[in-house]
């Protein structure tokens, strides 16, 4: 490995060997908790990252397909007796299916409106969840059994990273691909991407169906990880939160779901002592890093170490000029 | 012949933008589109690029009816533009904009990201196209500049080279010159004039005459939507109508 390519990936590389080791230094089994369940948050934000973040819809109904993906597997496995697995593949299936039903319906709007229809879709699941008894188990829940290898929180640790991992991946290869490309263009000037042969709707829909997918699949873990499900896990709260993990960690960046959630759910875990007033801090918090780092965490240490070269450029060129004089 | 416009009319309220106007233009041509402000210029231009939808009249491209189709469906058959106000994906690098540009000829979509084989072909000609292209438009040296952070000319190029890129027929330049200066002008004409030689045919929106006659092989003259005159420079530039409507009396050629 050459030197360039290790400061390029020695972030990474660090934090992947101590997400690795984490489980066996000394780690308490709340805080281990904690972190799974950030780490399926962090799947669901990267979900929206991919619409938001890279194709520029703003989509409030994430936490309907969280629910979606999770009352799927639940059904699946339940119900119909199905295999974990195929159930949980056939889940996210699903999940980006109603994706491509409800994109059909809502990409007919934009900006706003869009926002608007995507949250009343949430708001619909979250009530048809609670009300039909017979499919979901309406307040009472229903339990989820998961394969007996995941029984031990160390094994579903580990299944969670390999899924992080995957969302990245998946995120990583989009951001650079022409597939990419063309959300890109969508969220930038749709006016101009039109005349130059991109099909929109058909974009938005292909980019949704893939958050989608990825939403389900982190509905699926939470079930998993859990092993109950109620309502509240297609709450459209979970919308917002999702919104919140991602502005603060930075739309349309890599990393930027992946920080944003483990910043801000270990925040306001560590701030459960103090009651509701964290969300007095939190809320000031969203301000300032709305206000002062548009593009979040990620996005400010980008620009951050941007001006630090062009800075560093220009000491350098001064150096020279004097020595040159 | 590349384009033929027939009775084609827009109406905006009880406003006639476009009135039954005909138009023809012959593959690696230039044609000048002139007229005063609000002759219906650009309208024009955005019923054949597919941005409205027109009233009445067809459009027939390269032997296939257009009117009424989507813009990125023109776009795709073979018609690219730019826009008045130098439209851009302000944010992303030059070699970006010029690749999403190129996208609507590439097949990869979201498999082939993941598991890059077919893309990797995809993407390597992209990306040798892009260069080629923003050396054509000559902004080969600022390949790595964000889009938006250029100045005024190099944006116009830019936009040119984006309207290129896809291998149109035909491409709609909608005020090329617009907002900028003497020098860079005469640059300008010249790139419209390899433009031609490629092969492609140009339509082009221009206020400056003196211009548009020396680069034109044909010119239409529109005032308030009507096509008062057709043809070529010296043929509208005697033209009583036009003259008389355009130019003012007092004009000579």
């Amino acid at each position: 490995m050459t030197a360039e390519n290790l400061r390029k990936y020695g972030v990474f590389i660090a934090a992947l060997v101590v997400a690795c080791l984490l489980p066996y230094i000394g780690i308490s089994k709340f805080m281990l908790n904690v972190i799974i369940y950030a780490g399926i948050f962090s799947i669901a934000t990267m979900s929206l990252n991919i619409i938001m973040g890279y194709t520029g819809q703003v989509s409030l109904a994430q936490g309907a397909f969280y629910g979606i993906g999770a009352y799927g597997l639940a059904l699946l496995t339940n119900k119909a007796g199905l295999n974990f697995w195929v159930a949980m593949l056939l889940a996210c299936l699903i999940t980006a299916l109603v994706g491509l039903l409800i994109g059909l319906l809502a990409f007919r709007t934009r900006g706003p409106y869009f926002i608007i229809v995507t949250l009343c879709f949430n708001f619909i699941v979250y009530v048809v969840i609670k009300n039909w008894d017979w499919l979901s188990g309406g307040v009472r829940g229903q339990k989820i059994a998961g394969p007996e290898f995941f029984a031990g929180r160390d094994a579903r640790y580990y299944l969670v990273l390999g899924f992080v991992l995957l969302a990245l991946f998946i995120t990583w290869r989009l951001s650079r691909s022409l597939e990419g490309l063309g959300f890109m263009a969508v969220r930038d000037n749709e006016p101009l991407a039109d005349a130059l042969g991109i099909n929109i709707t058909y974009t938005k829909i292909v980019a949704f169906m893939i958050s989608c997918f990825l939403a389900g699949l982190a509905g699926c873990l939470g079930a998993l990880h859990t092993g109950y499900l109620s309502p509240s896990s297609a709450h459209y709260m979970l919308s917002f939160n999702f919104i919140i993990y991602l502005l603060v960690g930075g739309a349309g960046t890599l990393y930027g779901p992946l920080v944003g959630t483990f910043t801000v759910y270990l925040a306001l875990e560590f701030m459960k002592d103090i009651g509701e007033y964290r969300f007095m801090i939190f809320g000031a918090i969203l301000i300032l890093t709305v206000i002062y780092f548009p593009r979040g965490i990620v996005g400010g240490l980008k620009s951050l170490r941007r001006w630090l070269k062009s800075f560093r450029k220009k000491i350098a060129g001064n150096k020279k000029a004097e020595e040159g004089a | 012949m590349l384009l033929e416009i027939k009775s084609l009319t827009k109406k905006f309220g009880g406003l006639v933008a476009v009135d039954g106007v005909d138009l023809e233009v012959e593959a690696g041509t230039i044609m000048g589109v002139v007229g005063p402000n609000g002759a219906g210029k650009t309208t024009l231009f955005n019923l054949m690029s597919g941005q409205l939808k027109p009233t009445s009249g067809k459009i027939k491209f390269d032997g296939v009816g257009i009117d009424g189709l989507k813009p990125f469906r023109i776009a795709r058959l073979g018609i690219g533009r730019t826009f008045q106000n130098t439209s851009l994906f302000d944010r992303l690098p030059l070699t970006v904009n010029m690749a999403i540009a190129r996208r609507m000829r590439t097949h990869s979509g979201f498999f082939d990201s993941l598991v890059p084989i077919r893309e990797r072909e995809e993407e390597a000609d992209v990306a040798r196209r892009a260069l080629e292209m923003l050396e054509f438009v000559g902004l080969a040296g600022n390949a790595e500049s964000i889009a938006g952070s250029l100045p005024q000319i190099a944006k116009k190029r830019l936009a040119i080279g984006m309207a290129l890129v896809g291998e149109p027929k035909l491409i709609l330049l909608d005020e090329p010159t617009g907002g900028v200066g003497g020098d860079d002008i005469s640059g300008l004409i010249e790139l419209i004039c390899q433009i031609r030689e490629r092969g492609v045919a140009v339509c082009v929106i221009e206020h400056k005459m003196r211009m548009v006659m020396g680069l034109s092989d044909r010119i239409v003259v529109l005032n308030f939507g009507r096509k008062i005159a057709c043809g070529t420079p010296e043929e509208v530039s005697e033209d009583p109508g036009v003259i008389e409507a355009y130019l003012g009396s007092g004009y000579s050629a």
